[in-house]
């Protein structure tokens, strides 16, 4: 069965604030000490926000 | 670069792991939400529905409609894309472990001895793993919050539409009611108009706020007061197709009842060219949602504006008159009963009378020839008047209790519903001399006078209101006080309808009884 046009658009809402999320928390991380080795240390990952 | 890898070969591990992870959970997301779904159909939520709350007697099933998403698509969404996640991690461990542990692909010891490669593909899918499942648990999160906050507008939103929906219900009048089969209900049933399949409860809900989605893919607007406009609405009992607008606007049932040869037709038909009359004077339209109403409006007015007599109704001619009041939003939709005097005494017949249990109003039709006092008046010196008029031969007030009784019977809460006592021949019984004042209070007087206490006391105790006409289908009065009309056009303002220059509005001059006011003292 087709998936009707309410469920994609809930779909890719949800993924889109997921990513949006996911991004927030990298750049978080990104500029937290502890684990900055992980995610690439110095620069040039690192982003003010 | 190769001293690099040497000294930080772990960490590059656990970086690229971190990468994979995000593959990983992009992977099981678009496997879970786009590439296998696992969809919720509208005949799945149908048989859960009818699971949780199984469908009682005269109770339709669930509609067949897309639920919401976030009533259960999104928690089915949440479990695929973590049953596909847990999958692909399985299978990525697989070779690992069996290499590394099973040792199924050499010698454990062999791989083991080149102990960096071992820890960092080790160190590789378990930051893989962590991240992926750390990624699956952001959206779990950000999808449950999404479920939260919809269900917290959606239910207030849901709580308000069909309140409002109801208080309009309840202010306008605007249940939908069958000419066929006489069944009312709050709202009718829509029909879809992809797949013709009948939806019996449209109201904002769990299948949508505003609109809808049928299984067809059609979409309805949930609303009765604008399906109502768009969709063909229909019967829920008899499955009949209802005029446009039903559910949307006014509806108003007004039964007409009385003893056989009262003038019941006859008023219909006098009183429908009353309100056609003033509806022309003040340029509202009024127009006939069916052939049959329409053929019969179009040959009474006939008969009314040729003078003719009525014939007698006959026991299988249709009993309901529709007509439609105004155009557009504001109209009104409303139908006058009629149905033969025979059928009031046939016990079979009491199917065929069951609108007199949804009628807002009521008008009972009285025979003043009928009545024994002027019988007796007129025998000795006017018999002929009674043979001319026709007169009803049975006792008034047997025919209204006979009537009054199936309501209470019925449980129809009659205190509700207004009752307009027409005394009908009134431009014949002026003939024969004898007077009937004209003002409703003096009508009910001269009623008690005349004998017919029984009527006048228990129609006050058992309607919430009762007022009292004279009416004459073709010599009316200069002030139209016998105005047919009026009784009518009582009922229908008392129900919200706007009509112009209302007559019953205004208070009517009474005309002074005269001596010859019948039942006057001798």
């Amino acid at each position: 069965m087709t998936t009707p046009a309410h469920v994609i658009t809930y779909r890719v809402i949800i993924v889109l604030i997921t990513l949006a999320v996911l991004l927030m928390v990298g750049l978080g991380l990104a500029n937290l000490g502890p684990l900055a080795g992980i995610i690439g240390t110095n620069a040039p990952y690192k982003v003010n926000i | 670069m190769i001293d690099y890898l040497l000294t930080n070969g772990y960490l590059v591990a656990g970086q690229l792991g971190l990468f994979f992870g995000v593959a990983l959970f992009l992977v099981a997301l678009g496997q879970g939400l786009w590439k296998k779904p696992e969809l919720l159909t509208p005949q799945e939520y149908q048989a859960e529905q009818i699971k949780a709350h199984p469908v009682g007697v005269g109770q339709f099933e669930p509609d067949l409609a897309w639920p919401f998403y976030t009533i259960r698509q999104a928690g089915i969404d949440r479990r695929v894309v973590k049953a596909h996640l847990r999958t692909l991690y399985r299978r990525m461990w697989k070779w690992p472990a069996d290499t590394f542990f099973r040792g199924r692909h050499g010698s454990r010891l062999f791989w083991w001895f080149l102990l960096p490669i071992p820890v960092s593909v080790i160190i590789f899918l378990l930051t893989g793993g962590l991240s992926a499942w750390f990624f699956y648990w952001v959206y779990w999160l950000v999808s449950n919050a999404c479920v939260i906050v919809s269900h917290m507008v959606s239910f207030p939103v849901q709580w308000w539409l069909r309140s409002v929906e109801a208080q309009r219900r309840k202010t306008r009048w605007t249940q939908a009611s069958c000419m066929e089969c006489f069944h009312v209900t709050p709202w009718p049933a829509y029909q879809c108009p992809g797949c013709s399949r009948l939806h019996h409860d449209i109201r904002p809900g769990m299948l949508g706020l505003l609109t809808r989605r049928c299984e067809c893919g059609a979409h309805l607007p949930t609303l009765a007061s604008r399906a109502g406009w768009r969709l063909t609405a229909v019967c829920k009992r008899c499955n009949r197709p209802l005029p446009k607008g039903t559910g949307a606007v006014r509806d108003l049932r007004i039964p007409i009842f009385g003893d056989k040869s009262a003038g019941k037709t006859r008023f219909l038909y006098a009183s429908l060219n009353s309100l056609v009359l003033t509806a022309q004077e003040a340029g509202l339209a009024i127009d006939y949602p069916d052939q049959e109403s329409q053929d019969q409006a179009g040959l009474g007015l006939d008969i009314i504006h040729s003078g003719q007599d009525t014939a007698k109704t006959s026991a299988t001619a249709r009993a309901a008159l529709s007509f439609r009041l105004g155009d557009g939003h504001k109209s009104s939709l409303i139908h006058l009963f009629d149905a033969a005097g025979e059928q009031y005494r046939d016990a079979q017949g009491y199917e065929s009378l069951r609108f007199l249990d949804h009628g807002q109003g009521l008008v009972y039709v009285l025979d003043p020839f009928s009545i024994g006092t002027i019988r007796d008046q007129l025998t000795g010196h006017n018999a002929a008047a009674i043979r001319l008029a026709h007169a009803a031969a049975g006792d008034p007030e047997i025919a209204y209790g006979e009537v009054a009784s199936r309501l209470r019977d019925s449980g129809v809460p009659a205190s509700d519903q207004r009752l307009a006592v027409v005394i009908s021949k009134i431009d014949m019984l002026r003939g024969t001399g004898l007077g009937v004042p004209a003002e409703s209070d003096a009508i009910a007087e001269w009623l008690l006078r005349v004998g017919l206490h029984n009527l006048v006391l228990s129609a006050q105790r058992e309607f919430a209101e009762v007022r009292y006409f004279t009416v004459a289908s073709q010599d009316v009065t200069a002030d139209r006080g016998d105005d047919p009309g009026v009784p009518l056009r009582w009922l229908l303002t008392a129900h919200g309808v706007r009509l112009p220059a209302d007559q019953a509005a205004a208070p009517r001059q009474a005309r002074p009884a005269t001596s010859e006011t019948a039942g006057a003292a001798p």
